[in-house]
């Protein structure tokens, strides 16, 4: 927040409301709903090691539901914690049953 | 003469075939089933057919799965790591669901677990859960912290607050009074004080020379005896390696090793009750000779990557599953020898004896 300058007279309130001295009280974890904010392991799939996608799971759909139901990847699977735990109800099997998987608007 | 020989067959012969049988066969008679976590079911594996027998209906992805010293109870998380179901592994059937959401004066209190164990004599359950409170126009976040609840009562009993990153809750052996804490670090959880405390530090060393570790302990083992997991390390000098660390359930005391091998980033692992050999999955399988630290078997596996390994209840075989919806039997030295199709995806499996 040091790098901000409030503009208007919102963003002025703002900064006379809040201690900008304190050390922020929020951690990853604790930015609930529980969802996809709780879990916080990057790297473990993901090429650290620069050898392209050899630690990715193969073929991709066997990992879908491992990262779905805790939300490992949230960005590219509907969040299965919190907004979607049904998301995949119909499709027990990935593989064999993926068109069944409904869409999501997020 | 004949009368004597008939007594003495029969006072001898009851005799000479006990000490035939080693003492431990009678305390070692049990049923080995392998409880497999799908999705909306928990997966029940004769693995002796092999043959699906049983599945348990839940709600949502398995998640945990922790048994009773006798394995006669189970205790399962599931409903998006809202509720934690009592299993009972003879009959198959839940007898008891414990869900920890739970009303507040000002709205609702959403607990999520992650990590959770059932208590070797089966009365409690102990929950690493991160909470917060719902309120009309706002949040309020709660503490983490481990959680005992008495399952008969379904109460909270007692809690202590536990760091960010929990993942695992295991009992030591023999002790049903010390609980291992599995997050970035290890703890160790004193249930008659309810007091934690660091035991070794993992992704914070007390020297950053030995490496900092990460494992994913989304695998924990230990039927028998020996939880094991892949480990990360990272050194000053940029090199990360790749291996395995475990540690004996009853003495607390952790090993590592680093294969001379490019990371792949394993998932999960399994040593053997001799420490001798540790095998590991994900794109590929390895068995890695723990004394030389050396990959000595590679395979690949037949359908895709595969999260969970795990040994048999004798040590003779080993088992995979968990990606997939298949359950896989192969020999040591890595060799598909049967394969079972099962009902949905899986996540993991735990190897259980069942005492008769």
């Amino acid at each position: 927040m040091k790098h901000l300058k409030p503009l208007n007279w919102k963003g002025k309130m703002i900064e006379q409301t809040v201690n900008l001295e304190k050390e922020p009280e929020v951690q990853g974890l604790a930015l609930l709903p529980m969802g996809c904010t709780s879990l916080f392991d990057p790297g473990w799939e993901t090429d650290f090691s620069g050898m392209g996608l050899e630690g990715v799971c193969q073929p991709h759909y066997r990992d879908i539901y491992g990262c779905y139901g805790d939300c490992w990847w949230a960005a590219q699977v509907p969040d299965g914690l919190t907004n979607y735990g049904s998301w995949a109800d119909e499709c027990p099997v990935a593989a064999n049953d993926w068109r069944k998987l409904k869409y999501v608007k997020p | 003469m004949i009368r004597r020989l008939v007594q003495l067959f029969i006072f001898v012969f009851p005799l000479l075939i006990l000490s035939a049988v080693p003492a431990g066969a009678a305390a070692e008679k049990y049923t080995e089933r392998v409880f497999i976590s799908g999705y909306g079911q928990i997966i029940v594996v004769d693995p002796a057919a092999p043959k699906i027998a049983a599945s348990i209906k839940v709600k949502g992805p398995v998640r945990d799965m922790s048994f009773t010293d006798d394995g006669k109870t189970g205790l399962f998380l599931a409903n998006d790591r809202k509720s934690l179901y009592v299993v009972d592994t003879v009959q198959n059937k839940i007898v008891n669901e414990v869900n920890l959401e739970a009303r507040t004066d000002q709205g609702l209190l959403d607990r999520r677990v992650w990590g959770s164990a059932i208590s070797p004599d089966g009365k409690k359950a102990y929950a690493f859960v991160t909470q917060g409170e719902k309120r009309r126009s706002s949040f309020k976040v709660h503490p983490s912290k481990i959680i005992e609840i008495d399952l008969k009562s379904k109460e909270e009993l007692r809690s202590v607050e536990a760091p960010y990153g929990t993942h695992v809750l295991q009992f030591k052996q023999n002790d049903a009074n010390t609980l291992f804490v599995w997050g970035y670090d290890l703890f160790e959880l004193d249930l008659k004080k309810m007091k934690l405390t660091l035991r070794q530090g993992i992704k914070h060393p007390k020297n950053e020379k030995d490496g900092i570790g990460n494992y994913l302990m989304l695998f924990p083992r230990g039927e028998n005896g020996m939880n094991s997991i892949p480990l990360m390390k990272e050194y000053p000098d940029g090199r990360v390696t790749e291996g395995i660390m475990w540690m004996n359930r009853e003495s607390g005391t952790i090993k590592t090793l680093e294969y001379d091998r490019e990371p792949v980033g394993m998932f999960s692992a399994v040593v053997d009750k001799e420490e001798n050999y540790a095998y590991t999955t994900l794109n590929k399988w390895y068995k890695v000779d723990i004394k030389s630290q050396k990959i000595v078997k590679e395979s690949v596996p037949p359908n895709g990557s595969l999260y969970g390994v795990n040994l048999s209840a004798d040590e003779e075989k080993v088992y995979y599953s968990g990606a997939g919806n298949e359950f896989i039997i192969a020999n040591k030295e890595l060799e598909v020898e049967k394969q079972l199709v099962l009902p949905t995806d899986t996540l993991d499996l735990k190897v259980v004896k069942i005492e008769q």
